[in-house]
Parts: C-alpha cells; structure tokens; sequence
C-alpha cells in the first residue's frame, strides 16, 4: 500500500491552518472566451466550507453551479475558459494556481465529483469493479488484486447486493440508481475530504432519489466529508444541506443557512424557487407558481439586475443598477436593492418566509423544516 | 458465443446458394461464347468444338458419350438447372471444374494464387491499421495543429486519388526513376530479401484509401469519445491526460475502427483486381478479371465462390471481435438490468 509517489504528500493529511475553512472560494471569476463575446459564466462566487458540512448550490441550468465547481476540479478546458480573478483554498492551498500534476493528485483524492448522469459517466467497456478501485491504484499505489477487494467492500457499502459479482459486471448491466451508487462509491474510494455532486439525482427516477441523497448522507455520517450538492431543484437540498447558495446569471444573488434561505429568505428569486418546489403544491389552494421567461444571455447581461427582466417587482432602478449584496446577520446575504425593506420582504415572501410575520406560524409547512433540522450534523 | 457462430454459419447457406446461383444465371446472359474464345483469332474445327462442349458438359450426351443432336442436326445446349445442379454437386465434392481455356482443374489454380493475395493483404492490412490509427490518433490528440492538418490533407489526398494511377505513379517514381523497386510481379528468384522488396509498392497502392480512411476515422472517433461524460469522470478521479487516452478513450474509439479494417481486410482478400492488375500480380483479383475476359466461367464460378466464403467467415469474424472490445454487445450473455 506504499504510495506511488512518494514524494508526494496528500493534502488531506495537513491541518487546516488556523483561521481558515477547509475551502474557501473568494471571488471566483471564469469567463469563457468564445467566438459570439465573453460568457460570464461565474461572476464572483464566494463561499466556505468546513469537513461535515453540507453546501447547496442552487439555480437553473445555466447559472454558473457546475462550471463553479468544475473550476474548483480544474475540470473545465482553457482555453476556452479562464480564470478572471478570485482565489480557491482548500488547507491552504491554492488550487488555482497548482500544476496540472499536482491537481492530478488533488482530484479523486482529496476532491471527488460525481456527474449528473450516470448511465454515461462510467465507461462501456471497463468491468464496475476496476473502474471503482481504478482511483485506489492511482492514489495508493493498491495492486490490482486490492484495488479489487477494496472495489467490492465500496460496492458493498453504497448497497450493492451481491458486490462480489456485480464488480465483474459492466456498466451497462445496471440500472440507473445502481450506477449512481457505483459513481458514489467510485467517489468516496480515496475517502476525499470534499465530494461534489453535479445534480446526481437529476437523471434518476423520483423513488430513487430520495435513496442516492439518503446514501450520500449516511456516507458523510461515516466519513465526515463536506458535500457540495449541486441542484436545480431546491427541494432537494432542503433535508440535506446546512448552507445553501442561490446562484442565478453566474451571480449569487442568495447566500444563508437552508433555515435563513427556507424561511428568513429576501431574494425574489430564492422566493420564485420556493414557491416551485412541488411539495408546496400537496395542499391545492397553493398553486404551484412557476418563474417566468427564461434567464439573460451570459454574453449581454443586462445591465443592471440579471433577474430584472423576470422579476415581478422590478422597478425603474432595477434595470439600471447592478444591486450590492445585503447582509443579514452572520453570513446571510441577498442581491437585491431591496433586501433591507422589511415591509417589501413582508409583503411578498412565500407563506414559508417567517419574514410575513404570524401567517406563516401554525402551517402545514412546519413538518418541512423539522426534516430541514434533521439533515444538519 | 457458440450458438451465435452456429447461427450465423447456417446464414451462409442462403447466401451461398444466391450468389452461386446469380452467377450461373450471369453466365448466360453475358455476351460472349466461352469456347469460340478457346481458338482466339481462328475459328476452331466443328468436331474439336463440339468435343470441347461434350467435355465441359454445355451439350446433352447420350449414354454412349455421343452428343445429342436435334434436327437440324446441331447439339442440344445442357439446361442451366442440370448444369448448375451438377456444379454444386461437385462443389460439394470439393471439385471447381476445369479451367476451358488452361485446362487445369480450378482449385489447383486457386491452391497457386490464393497466398500471393493473401500475403499481399496482410501487408497492406498491417500498414493500414499501423499508419491509419497512429495518424488518427496524431490527429485527434494534436488536433488544429500542424500535425493535424497535415494528416487531415494527405488524407483527403489519398481518398480522391484512383489506387491504379497511385500504383503507376510509384512504379515509375522508384522502380524507373530510383530504380530502387521492383515494378511487376511477386518475385521468387533470388533471395528472400528481394522476394519481400515486390510487395512494398503494391502493398501501399493497395492500402492508400483504405488507410486513409481508417485515420478519418480513428480521429473522429478519439474525439467523439474524448467529449463523452465517461472521460470527464476519469479526469475527475486524477487520471493523467495521457492514462485517459490510453486507458479510457481508445479501447472505446477503436470499436468502429476495427470494425472497418475487419471488412476492408476481407474486400482485400478477394482479390484487388485494380493494384494486381498494375503491379502483375499472380493473386485471385488478376486471375478472376482475366477469367471473365476469356469468358472461363470455370475460373469465374470457383474465384467467387472462393471469394463469398472468404468475406462471409472474415465478416463474421469481425462480428465475434466486436464481444471483446465492446461488452455491451456479448452474444449470448443475457445484459439483464435490475
């Protein structure tokens, strides 16, 4: 079990320093250069995050959610991309200026991702099991006969039935849970410190989801590795995550604990997302209130708010000034010019908002936040 | 795997019976008398004729040997049913007929030409797939570069170019300018050396195209794959560019590839007529294209079915290959989800 090389020193041995999070994002800014202008696909994301601890990243397809985290891997090709400013940490180091080797070491190691889409993220013509232990070999120097034995252990432990057979089996002889709990497994293989999941249960049947988002929570129980869950559907951090960032146009626009962005939220678009989780539909009085048109193109934004155009309480200063973030309390922060106008807030957040004052005490919706609570280690 | 193989060799049968049968019928329709051919120029003598088409079974014949005459007093033509009857037969029995115009049985010429094709296809087999997927990955891996560009022109070179004038112009490059090749034939004289000196021109006449197209593609292929989520995830496990092409991309890029190189390697082997024809080949391609001038249907009829069998096994060779590089298509292993 020596290390391949051992020169090297894995990161996730060393400390944290003292006064830092395990990662922090600063400003993050990667524009895509392209033929049709500048993509400004992530626009100066910041957050932190510490080992047990779970981020959601929220927005619609196309708010900058993966290539932020892709950007973090080092996942994403540059040219076209580039990295326009902000700073990446993780122990302490510097992942943006690292060496495309010592990201090498860093990836599946220390950090591992596991994709939307599992019945093409594993590859056709590999057995389950060596593409499980594959990381195993490169980052622990395992033999082919451990990396095998290890392969059957993770199996068994994302509740694989029968891990011995089904690691000489292929991909294609699972269905599309059952490679997501191999992806899983692949993931946690080198026990990383940070997994990011890129929408894992996006692809999957709505029974199944709920099993994958149980399987990575009881996985961080054991681990105690941070997650960053990437999803476009707020309900589906609402159990899990202890922070969660809303993201829109490449922007944060909301950023709090899933207790300020669930029920203390200021942001119209934290609101729109609200008021479109299904679940709030149960009750059929609460009609289920879609967001508007669609998001701006990340070459011309618009010039002031990005969400202006499908905000149903954008006025003139809306379009025309880019809003400043506003705190509230400890680390929760909102976009939106008016964020500190308590009665607008009052006014207008979803039934959930403690915000509205009494209306929302004594709800059905209650039993949400308790699951909410549940979910925070 | 076995029941599949059984399948598909029971599938020969029908083929086998068509293409045979086309054949026997083609023989008929196809201007042309295969015997006034024998005599050339000058006609031959009424009696030897009509020897000549007791012996290769063309007219009826009493039981004494003699041909039927009706009452015009010329000989009655043998049905295409009996003959073609009478031809599988013997097929069965393992006998081709004989040549009408060499005179020799046919699977003794076959026995004499066939390794000169084969030999010349594996040359230009190996070439083909060596320069095809070498380029091809050169290409993708480097792709807009100089390295790139290069082989995507030279590609589309060689696919315009007609593979008998690429065989003239390097006859006359190296076996006339250089004089360092030799231009015609397979050898057999002197040394084994220069015996293996005939088959460089030919073998790169023979492979141009075909290697050509295996570089297009092998390229499009690397970077069709290289763009697949399944590369993304081996990046994100901390492969190094170089371990994802070789451990990830390729096996899944060359399926179609030695898909492609499994059939042309069967086209070669039933004889380039074209680059035999140019370079004086004594392979099957030279022989059949002279058979079917001379209107030797014997020659014809046994090259082809010669040549149908070649591809069929070859094709189904190919076939049972695509089991071990791609898993998703393993016969008679049920792909059971759960």
């Amino acid at each position: 079990m020596a290390k391949k090389n051992s020169s090297h020193v894995d990161l996730k041995t060393l400390p944290v320093p003292e006064g830092q999070h395990l990662l922090e994002v600063d400003d993050l800014k990667m524009y895509f250069h392209t033929e049709d202008g500048i993509v400004h696909a992530v626009d100066g994301v910041s957050y932190t995050l510490d080992r047990g601890e779970t981020l959601g990243v929220v927005g619609e397809s196309g708010s900058g959610k993966s290539v932020t985290a892709m950007t973090i891997m080092g996942l994403i090709p540059m040219p076209p991309g580039k990295i326009e400013g902000g700073r990446v940490t993780y122990r302490g180091h510097d992942l943006l200026n690292m060496s495309e080797e010592e990201m090498q070491h860093v990836r599946g190691n220390d950090i591992a991702m596991i994709f939307q889409d599992p019945m093409t993220s594993l590859n056709p013509v590999y057995k389950v099991g060596k593409q499980v232990g594959e990381g195993l070999r490169l980052h622990r120097g395992y033999s082919k006969q451990e990396a095998h034995e290890a392969a059957v252990k993770l199996l068994d432990l994302v509740g694989i039935p029968e891990p011995e057979r089904r690691a000489n089996e292929y991909p294609h002889q699972f269905s599309g849970g059952m490679r997501q709990r191999v992806m899983i497994a692949m993931a946690l293989a080198c026990d990383p410190d940070i997994l990011i999941a890129d929408e894992p249960t996006t692809a999957l049947d709505v029974t199944i989801q709920a099993q994958i988002i149980e399987l990575m929570q009881e996985m961080q129980e054991k681990n105690g590795n941070a997650i960053v869950m990437i999803t476009h559907d707020l309900g589906v951090v609402a159990d899990m995550a202890d922070k969660i960032m809303v993201m829109y146009a490449g922007h944060p626009v909301e950023f709090g604990t899933a207790e300020e962005i669930f029920y203390e939220s200021r942001h119209p678009y934290t609101w729109g997302l609200i008021r479109s989780i299904p679940e709030q539909a149960i009750d059929e009085k609460k009609p289920l209130t879609p967001i508007h048109g669609n998001p701006p193109s990340l070459v011309n934004l618009p010039k002031g708010c990005a969400f202006a155009p499908r905000c149903p309480y954008a006025q003139e200063r809306c379009m025309n000034e880019r809003p400043e973030k506003h705190a509230h309390g400890d680390g929760h922060y909102a976009a939106c010019h008016f964020a500190d106008d308590d009665a607008f807030v009052a006014a207008n957040a979803p039934d959930t908002s403690r915000s509205r004052g009494e209306v929302a005490l004594g709800e059905p919706v209650k039993a949400n936040r308790s699951t909410s609570e549940g979910g925070e280690a | 795997m076995g029941k599949y193989i059984l399948k598909r060799v029971l599938q020969f049968i029908p083929v086998f019976l068509g293409v045979t049968l086309i054949l026997f019928a083609l023989q008929n329709i196809v201007p042309g008398d295969p015997i006034t051919l024998i005599g050339g120029d000058k006609a031959l003598p009424p009696e030897t004729e009509l020897q000549l088409r007791i012996k290769y079974n063309l007219v009826k014949v009493d039981e004494n040997g003699n041909a039927v005459l009706d009452a015009n007093g010329d000989a009655v033509p043998t049905n295409t049913w009996e003959r073609y009857i009478g031809y599988m037969g013997n097929l069965l029995k393992g006998d081709l007929g004989t040549s009408y115009q060499r005179k020799i049985p046919v699977t003794e010429i076959f026995a004499q030409k066939y390794p000169y094709t084969v030999k010349l296809a594996l040359c230009a087999i190996v070439l083909e797939a060596i320069m095809g997927i070498g380029a091809g990955i050169i290409s993708a891996v480097k792709r807009y570069s100089f390295w790139d560009t290069l082989v995507t022109l030279t590609t589309s070179v060689l696919v315009a170019v007609p593979a008998f004038w690429l065989g003239m112009i390097l006859q006359l490059v190296f076996g006339v300018i250089f004089k360092v090749m030799p231009i015609s034939g397979a050898g057999g004289a002197s040394s084994q050396f220069q015996d293996w000196m005939h088959y460089i021109l030919p073998a790169i006449t023979l492979a141009s195209v075909s290697t050509a197209y295996t570089a297009r593609i092998m390229r499009s292929q690397l970077l069709d794959v290289m763009s697949q989520d399944y590369i993304r995830t081996a990046k994100a496990k901390g492969l190094s560019n170089r371990a994802i092409i070789w451990k990830h991309a390729l096996k899944n890029a060359l399926i179609p590839v030695v898909t492609y190189i499994g059939v042309d390697f069967g086209a070669m082997l039933s004889g380039a007529i074209l680059t035999e024809t140019v370079f004086n080949w004594p392979g099957v391609g030279y022989e059949i294209y002279r058979a079917i001038s001379g209107r030797d249907w014997p020659i014809v009829m046994g090259g082809v079915t010669l040549v149908v069998l070649v591809v069929m096994v070859v094709n189904l060779l190919v076939d049972v290959s695509y089991g071990f590089l791609d898993p998703r298509i393993r016969f008679d292993r049920s792909s059971k989800s759960n």
